[in-house]
């Protein structure tokens, strides 16, 4: 008798647990600060054309400088993250605010696309899916452990996207997201690098009340049309 | 047939050549100084709403 009232009371604080979990899913928020490099397209430049790669070199400093300066915020819960640069109040924030031209990305169970507005025009582009690889690799990020996986972009054109991607994850904060559409990983993303951006995490706050919105809407387009089109001459 | 190694690089400037950058540059170059901003900060302007 009292053996069988101490395992329902058992059971019964198992449920309430995984209830509480299935109800309140973890929420939070990262701030992440970006050490960012030359993009492939520059160093591939000064690489393969240093006498060309002179007349750009000038905005490509001006670009890392620019891009280092911008730090960026991961708002998630279980189900859905938003991504977007941080505005500051200073000259970059107030270019970023009236421009709207850094991307905000967007993350659910059945979407993974980013708003941007370029060229004048509201877009909504669908991310390639990115394949996984988990290595045994691990190193602490912010007291948590974290685990690196190797992943690359798949593409539909092979074209010359950079498509490699580092990212260390843990599998502490159950949710499977990170910065800049960089996700899909069993546990937090607390670092990324891809291309030029080389994130990392500054802070962490899981009892975030934040609500994750929709970002506008625009034309639907794909990762690669859309770098298509960014790559193509604007006076045509 | 062979094929070199220079094949392929040709291949990947041509794919990796982005002409709306070289818009930026002239951009760039010709809004020199205006509103105190420098060229390149011109020029990164221009990229960032048009190129990226």
């Amino acid at each position: 008798m009292i053996n069988s009232f101490f395992t329902t009371k058992t059971i019964l604080k198992w449920m309430v647990l995984f209830l509480s979990l299935q109800l309140y899913p973890q929420n939070g928020n990262v701030t992440y600060s970006n050490k960012a490099t030359l993009s492939s397209y520059y160093k591939t430049m000064k690489e393969n054309n240093p006498s060309k790669f002179k007349k750009f070199e000038q905005l490509a400093e001006y670009e890392v400088n620019i891009m280092s300066q911008i730090d960026y915020k991961l708002i998630f819960n279980r189900d859905k993250s938003l991504f977007k640069a941080i505005i500051y109040g200073n000259e970059i924030g107030q270019i970023l605010k009236v421009k709207q031209t850094e991307s905000v990305f967007f993350k659910g169970p059945a979407f993974n696309y980013f708003y941007v507005n370029k060229r004048f025009k509201d877009y909504n582009v669908n991310l390639a899916p990115i394949k996984w690889e988990i290595t045994n690799k691990s190193k602490q990020i912010l007291s948590y452990v974290c685990y690196k996986a190797i992943g690359k972009k798949v593409y539909n054109d092979s074209t010359a996207l950079d498509s490699k991607i580092e990212a260390w994850f843990t599998k502490e904060i159950n949710a499977p997201h990170g910065p800049k559409g960089i996700n899909n990983l069993p546990g937090l993303i607390l670092e990324a690098h891809h291309g030029s951006y080389h994130l990392y995490a500054e802070e962490i706050n899981l009892d975030s009340k934040e609500i994750i919105y929709k970002p506008s809407r625009g034309e639907v387009l794909d990762e690669e049309e859309y770098f298509k089109l960014m790559r193509s001459a604007v006076k045509n | 047939m062979t094929l070199s190694l220079s094949s392929f690089t040709t291949q990947l400037e041509i794919s990796e050549y982005n002409p709306c950058l070289d818009e930026a540059i002239a951009y760039g170059e010709f809004m020199d100084g205006y509103n105190g901003i420098s060229g390149a900060g011109h020029a990164f302007d221009y990229a960032r709403t048009f190129c990226y």
